[in-house]
This record gives C-alpha cells, structure tokens and sequence, in this order.
C-alpha cells in the first residue's frame, strides 16, 4: 500500500520532471524510481517527445560553434596527458587515507604542502575586487552574456579543464590577474543541503576560493595568479568549510 | 565543419549512436550538423542568452561525445534525447537566485500585462508547427500556461504554483494532464 502511494506520488512529478520542473532532490527521487519501474519511464519518454516538439523551432547556430566544440574535445585529449599524474596520484593518496580523508590533508601528502586556514586574503584579491564586482554585478543582474563575455572575450584569457572520476569536467576561464569564471561543467547537481567548493593551491597552501552552489552555473572567482599551482574541487555542506574534509571531484594542475 | 559524407548523412540515430560509442568524430560532427540548431534555439528561447545559448549547445554535444552511453536509441531519437539534455542544463544555468529574480518580475509583469508571447508563437518550426498549434488548442488555458512557465520559462513547478496562485499539486496536474493531451492529439495527427 505504501509502496502503491508512493509510486503514484512519483507519477503525479513525471510530467514536471520531463519539463525540467522539479527541484533537486525530487528529481533523484524521481530517476531512482525510473530504474524499476518500465511503466513510468515510457510516460516520461512520451513527455520528451511532446516537449521537443514544442521545441521544434530550428536556429542558425553561429559559424564558429562546431570549431568550438572540436576545440574543447580537442581540450579533454591534453588533459588526458597532461593531468593523469596529479590526478592519478590524488585518487591513491585518497585510498591511502581513508579515515584521514581531507583533500588539504591529501594534497599536502601528495605533494607535500602545508594547509593554512580561509582569510589570508592577500593584496592581490583586494586590487582585482573591482573587476570582481563588475562580474558579480553581471551574475547577479541575471546577465550572463556579459560576465562571460568579459573575461571569455579577453585574448590573455586562459582556459583550464579540471578533470574528475567518471568524465568530469568543469572549464574554467582566467585571465592574467587571477579573475577567473567556471563556464561550464558535467558536475552532478547536489541537493540543497551541499555546495561545491573551488580551492587554490598557491605556495603551499590550500585555499578557499569560493563556493560554486549545489549546480553550478557561471561563477566568477579570484585566485593570485603567480602562485597558483592547482585547483581543485570538493563537494561540501552549504555554507563551505575552512578546511576540506572530502575528497576532490576535480583537480587541475599545471605541466608538473 | 568535418567533411560529412553523403552515407553518414543518412545514418539513423541508432548507428550514429554506436559511431559515436565508438569514436567517431564525424558521426559527431553529423549530429551536430542535424540537431545544433534545434538544441540552439532552445537554449536561446529558454535563457534568452546568445553566450549563455552559445556555451549550453557546446556542451550536449561534447557530453554527447563523453558519454555516448547515456542515449538509449530505444528509448527515443537522438533530437529529444539532446534537447532534453539542453533543456535541462540551460534551466539549471539560469536557475540562480539572482536570476531567478529577474525573471520572475519579468513574467509577472507579462502576465499581468496578458502580453508576452503565447505558447503558439514560441512554437515556430513551420513543419511541426500546424500540428502542435492543433493539439495546443485541445489543451485548457491554464495547462498551457503552466507547461509555458515550466518549459520555456525554466521555472520549477512551485514557481509557477506562485506565478499563477494556484495549488503545487493542481499545477503539477496540469503539467502532466496538458503533455499527455498533447501527446495523445499530436499521435492522432500524425506528427
């Protein structure tokens, strides 16, 4: 009887759920229950047959977008090479400290530096916060367009892959200062209770540099560019932490 | 663009699945060359946002090229496996607190208004169109508004309970009673 209402509170969300509709945890909900049950999964494939027709409308893409796309796929074959060392290190230093388990812990492991706590904001981050705020002024009008725009247009601009377990990924876009902005991301969305969080390693040290929500969007940052030599990210509760006690999700780092 | 070839141009969505699987950068660049334009237009039509529209079609396609896997030839073409996966990212891109806000008052002030446009004029593939805009009228004005909130306001269901000041589960209702209408009348039109 349980088992039945639930089932039918389930059907009553498929049609949302189809439309992108539902929040976080309503969707995990929905899609574990997609695994057994045949019958609701043919009603949500009918829903997105229904939904991309009314989608139907056809636009030119811009010339350049295929280039673009081959220039990121052309991305994750560099990172392949370039960043199975770190992160191959990083998964068996985490097996190696189950039930120490910090990323600031595994990192200075790894490659020996010392974790130091959030606040040792330097002189640096304080002269970028205006352009800081002019990108948070964009992100918090709403205005996409113009916060990856100003630093995606930039030609000094650079773009890093950070690369995770299972084909993760999340591009980050720096310029020259240290201003930087996830542009996208495979990162699974987290419920409402979890944030990711980007962390810097910069002079031996493992630094906040700031939260990226539960699904992370584009999210302006500031690290100190002449002493960056990585980045990761952890999933963490809502709010951050000072110190990470979790595994990463993704790492970068530069040529070692 | 990689050189399409005049057989790839005619390969259905399930070997063109199974090139993909296995590498094929063109069997990619030929879904590219099919389904970019769909997946575009709906980015743009739900962000609004030529970059934001720009940066979500990159990216179904190269997930696409990550984990071709995740399409199930079975389960529905490649065109709605892909605009799926495009709805979902650009709602969660614009779905943030800040603009989430704005666009609340931007859809209140057109329902106020009555203005905007209705769920017929953002439908404008001229093939489809006639039939979807039958089946559109089957539907009661207010599942068509709730499936427009949803689908191309990237609202959540609880958004457009309090856009419309109506109940969570009537709205929830209305969603899915409209798409299944919708699927039925569009079935018996022969879309």
């Amino acid at each position: 009887m349980i088992r039945q209402m639930r089932h039918e509170d389930i059907r009553s969300l498929l049609g949302a759920y189809a439309l992108d509709a539902v929040d976080a945890s309503e969707r995990a909900e929905v899609e574990a229950h997609l695994e057994t049950c045949a019958d609701c999964r043919r009603e949500v494939d009918d829903h997105l047959a229904v939904a991309s027709m009314l989608a139907s409308a056809d636009d030119a893409t811009p010339d350049d977008l295929w280039t673009r796309v081959e220039r990121r796929l052309d991305l994750d074959g560099e990172a392949e090479t370039a960043e199975v060392v770190p992160i191959s290190l990083l998964r068996r230093a985490r097996a190696a400290a189950i039930g120490v388990g910090a990323v600031a812990a595994l990192l200075a492991l790894v490659v020996g530096f010392q974790t130091v706590r959030i606040g040792s904001l330097d002189a640096d981050l304080v002269a970028a916060e205006g352009r800081l705020d002019r990108l948070e002024g964009a992100l918090a009008a709403g205005d996409y367009g113009s916060l990856a725009r100003t630093v995606s247009a930039d030609p000094s601009a650079d773009t890093m892959l950070l690369a995770g377990d299972q084909g993760i990924a999340v591009t980050i876009v720096m310029l020259p200062d240290g201003t930087g902005v996830l542009v996208s991301s495979s990162l699974v969305p987290l419920d409402a209770e979890r944030t990711y969080q980007l962390w810097a390693v910069q002079d031996g040290a493992v630094i906040s540099a700031g939260l990226l929500g539960a699904n992370p969007g584009f999210v302006p940052f500031h690290v100190d560019p002449s002493r960056l030599d990585g980045l990761v990210i952890t999933a963490e509760r809502a709010g951050g932490v000072p110190v990470s006690e979790q595994p990463a999700v993704a790492a970068w780092f530069p040529d070692a | 663009m990689t050189l399409t070839t005049d057989r790839l141009a005619t390969t259905d969505d399930h070997e063109l699945g199974a090139m993909v699987r296995a590498g094929r950068r063109d069997a990619l660049a030929e879904a590219f060359r099919r389904h970019s334009g769909s997946v575009f237009a709906l980015a743009l039509k739900v962000a609004r946002d030529r970059v934001l529209a720009e940066e979500v079609t990159q990216e179904v396609f190269v997930r696409f090229w990550r984990r071709p896997d995740a399409y199930d030839p079975d389960r529905g073409p490649l065109r709605s496996f892909l605009l799926s996966h495009a709805h979902g990212r650009t709602v969660d891109l614009i779905r943030s607190e800040a603009a989430r806000r704005t666009r609340e008052e931007r859809d209140v002030a057109r329902l106020t208004a009555g203005s905007g446009p209705s769920i017929e004029e953002e439908v404008m593939d001229m093939e489809t169109a006639g039939h979807v805009q039958r089946a559109l009228e089957t539907l009661a004005p207010q599942e068509r508004d709730a499936i427009r909130l949803a689908y191309f306001g990237g609202h959540s269901y609880r958004e457009v309970a309090a856009l419309l000041d109506a109940p969570e589960g009537t709205v929830k209702s209305r969603i899915r009673s409209g798409l299944r209408k919708l699927g039925a009348e569009l079935r018996d039109l022969g879309a």
